[in-house]
């Protein structure tokens, strides 16, 4: 049967069906040509972790937030500064150093909003330029060839709707048919193949930063107990994985406060490269990953549901003494009681 | 003391620390510094895929081994298959570098008993363990490592010492011993005879992996007793047996530290780490001597 003898209605279907087909085809082959095994790099490095979630933006954030937990940056009403008898030595790598110069020339304050012109720093994007070189060399974001496998797949895959559509639209002008619901039709199908061509992490990517969100799962419950200035390097995690939105109802509210306000009233991080108002919401961004780049707003309230999975039993396996110590009570307040012991 | 033909360079000892949540960043920050990590498999068995697959990239970063607490081997009660098959599975989704579980009973009559419990030292004991644990080698496609579990109380009705009951099984059986130290430290402390002797009473080249732990002294049966509770720093004595377990054993071990909670800072855990590694390296120079001697 030709496509193409069918009548208006029933090639729209058609067209639908098919459109639906090549977008699917698109999306399945550039997730297959993107998965691999999980890849060996540095878990432990909040900043790469906030590169990996949401871009340049979330680990400027996510260093701002370390610094003030270190008291190295001032935060006074709206602004930061750097503190007084800092110097950007005391940075522990080149992104904290960048920073830290940038917020300050001793007593002068700097806007943390004006983070638009930050992003433009050359030298603040040499200091993030590595976190991106290390997460497309681990198959976590695209790289160059990465990014012309998913430009050809798409151009194909226009190319196809493109024809098929245009083909049909002839033959319906020649006979004299109206043709503009199939051209919506077909800039519609167009647009969401595109849409769907460039998400900002590779499947590798989108799996890391959701295993990465399981594994730092116990962090989120343990925010509440930290107290500002004595668990920076776990801050710095949180607000990492789960982002900055993660520390709203917590000791360190004031960077939720911070960072929302910056989003309301500033450019802050509008103006970054990618998924950045989705990074400090720390909800369901973090467990999604791939939603970030593409649908921003939809993270924009803070929310605390990102793969917190709380099986209490992840710490137990304890001592194999409570087995024959009388029903266990010894161990009840040790925590080994019932989720067996080792 | 007879040793194998092995090759000095040959023996890589590691050093890891047991995973849970609350030293999830201690662990990944200091992954220089632990060479493996052990993982409790029944946490994961009914857990959402996305978590059981978190362990993949987990064991992209260092190895990984799983160690279970709920099948309860020692037992003349079968093993329960589901339970098995829950084990393969994530042996299968995870593969760990091996998998291990207690020479313990945890349920008889249908009740869970919700403890690892020693069992009685008897024929029956040894050959249902022996059978439970071809079951599972067939079931998970390779036999655990079987950790020996300390207890409060000398288990009644036993016809045997704990050593002879524990090599008794692993020459019945297809597997290894993870010797948990502390375990032997406190059922020597609490029943009166030297860990030391029970240590050397071990077949060393069928000990795999070891397990280091503190504990506390508590008052049980109007008896004061060392319980084994995972919450404090590792003992002295500990690393004593160790460095001889070293001295002994023909293989490179696996040392795993077990903290269950109590957390203290990660440098602290990471600072007994190290101590391990001064025990086995401590205990690998006097096998290397001895050796030497021998040969000469």
């Amino acid at each position: 049967m030709n496509p193409f003898d069918l009548r208006g209605p029933e090639f729209l279907l058609f067209y639908f069906l098919f459109s639906l087909a090549v977008i699917i085809a698109i999306f399945v082959l550039r997730r297959r040509a993107e998965s691999a095994d999980a890849p060996r790099i540095d878990l432990g490095d909040p900043y790469l972790i906030a590169y990996l979630r949401g871009g340049a933006d979330e680990a400027l954030r996510v260093a701002v937030i370390s610094l003030v937990d270190r008291g190295l940056l001032v935060m006074e009403g709206d602004l930061i500064r750097r503190a007084d008898e800092v110097t950007s030595g005391m940075a522990k790598n080149q992104i904290e150093y960048e920073i830290l110069k940038r917020f300050g020339d001793p007593g002068e304050e700097a806007s943390v909003f004006d983070a638009s012109a930050v992003l433009r720093d050359s030298n603040l994007k040499t200091a993030l330029h590595p976190y991106q070189d290390k997460l497309e060399r681990a198959g976590l974001m695209p790289d160059a060839a990465t990014r012309t496998a998913r430009l050809n797949r798409l151009l194909f895959g226009l190319a196809v709707l493109g024809v098929v559509g245009v083909v049909k639209i002839q033959i319906g002008l020649s006979l004299g048919r109206p043709v503009s619901i199939l051209v919506v039709m077909m800039i519609a199908a167009m647009i969401i193949a595109a849409a769907i061509s460039f998400p900002r992490l590779t499947a590798r990517g989108e799996a890391t930063l959701e295993d990465v969100t399981n594994l730092y799962a116990g962090l989120r419950t343990q925010v509440n107990s930290m107290s500002p200035g004595s668990a920076t390097a776990e801050l710095a995690m949180v607000a990492a994985v789960f982002g900055v939105g993660a520390l709203a109802a917590t000791p360190f509210a004031y960077a939720d406060d911070l960072f929302r306000r910056a989003r309301t009233n500033h450019s802050w991080f509008s103006s970054g490269s990618s998924g950045s108002s989705c990074g400090s919401s720390g909800s369901s961004c973090g467990s999604s990953g791939s939603s970030c780049g593409s649908s921003g707003s939809s993270c924009s309230s803070s929310g605390s549901s990102c793969g917190s999975s709380g099986s209490s039993c992840g710490s137990s396996g304890s001592s194999s003494s409570c087995g024959s110590s009388g029903g266990g009570s010894s161990c009840g307040s040790s925590g080994c009681g019932g989720c067996g012991s080792s | 003391m007879k040793f194998k033909n092995d090759d000095n360079n040959q023996i890589r000892d590691r050093v890891g620390l047991g995973w849970r949540r609350e030293l999830a960043l201690g662990i990944l920050s200091h992954l220089d510094r632990i060479d493996v990590v052990e993982v409790i498999a029944d946490d994961l068995f009914d857990a959402p895929r996305g978590e059981r697959r978190a362990l993949r990239t987990l064991s992209a970063q260092t190895a990984v081994v799983l160690h279970g607490v709920s099948l309860g081997l020692a037992s003349s009660v079968p093993v329960e298959t589901k339970l098995l098959e829950k084990t393969a599975r994530l042996c299968e989704e995870v593969t760990p570098d091996y998998w291990s579980e207690h020479l313990a009973f945890v349920r008889g009559g249908g009740v869970e008993i919700g403890h690892l419990t020693a069992p009685p030292r008897t024929d029956a004991t040894i050959e249902g363990a022996s059978a439970n644990l071809e079951l599972a080698r067939k079931v998970v496609g390779s036999a655990p490592l079987v950790e020996n579990i300390a207890t409060l109380i000398d288990p009644p009705g036993s016809d045997y010492d704990e050593i002879d009951w524990v090599n008794r099984i692993i020459y019945s059986a297809p597997c290894d011993l993870l010797l948990d130290l502390h375990n032997l430290h406190a059922n020597a402390t609490n029943f009166g005879y030297d860990a030391m002797e029970f240590l050397i009473g071990l077949p060393a080249e069928r000990i795999t992996a070891v397990h280091l732990a503190g504990g506390k002294w508590v008052e049980a049966l109007g008896e004061r007793r060392l319980l084994d509770d995972h919450l404090h720093d590792v003992p002295d004595a500990i690393y004593k047996l160790l460095s001889e377990l070293a001295a002994m054993a023909p293989h490179s071990l696996t040392v795993v530290l077990e903290r269950d909670g109590a957390y203290p800072p990660i440098e602290v855990l990471l600072r007994q780490l190290d101590r391990a590694r001064e025990a086995l390296a401590e205990g690998r120079s006097r096998r290397f001597e001895l050796i030497e001697k021998e040969a000469a």
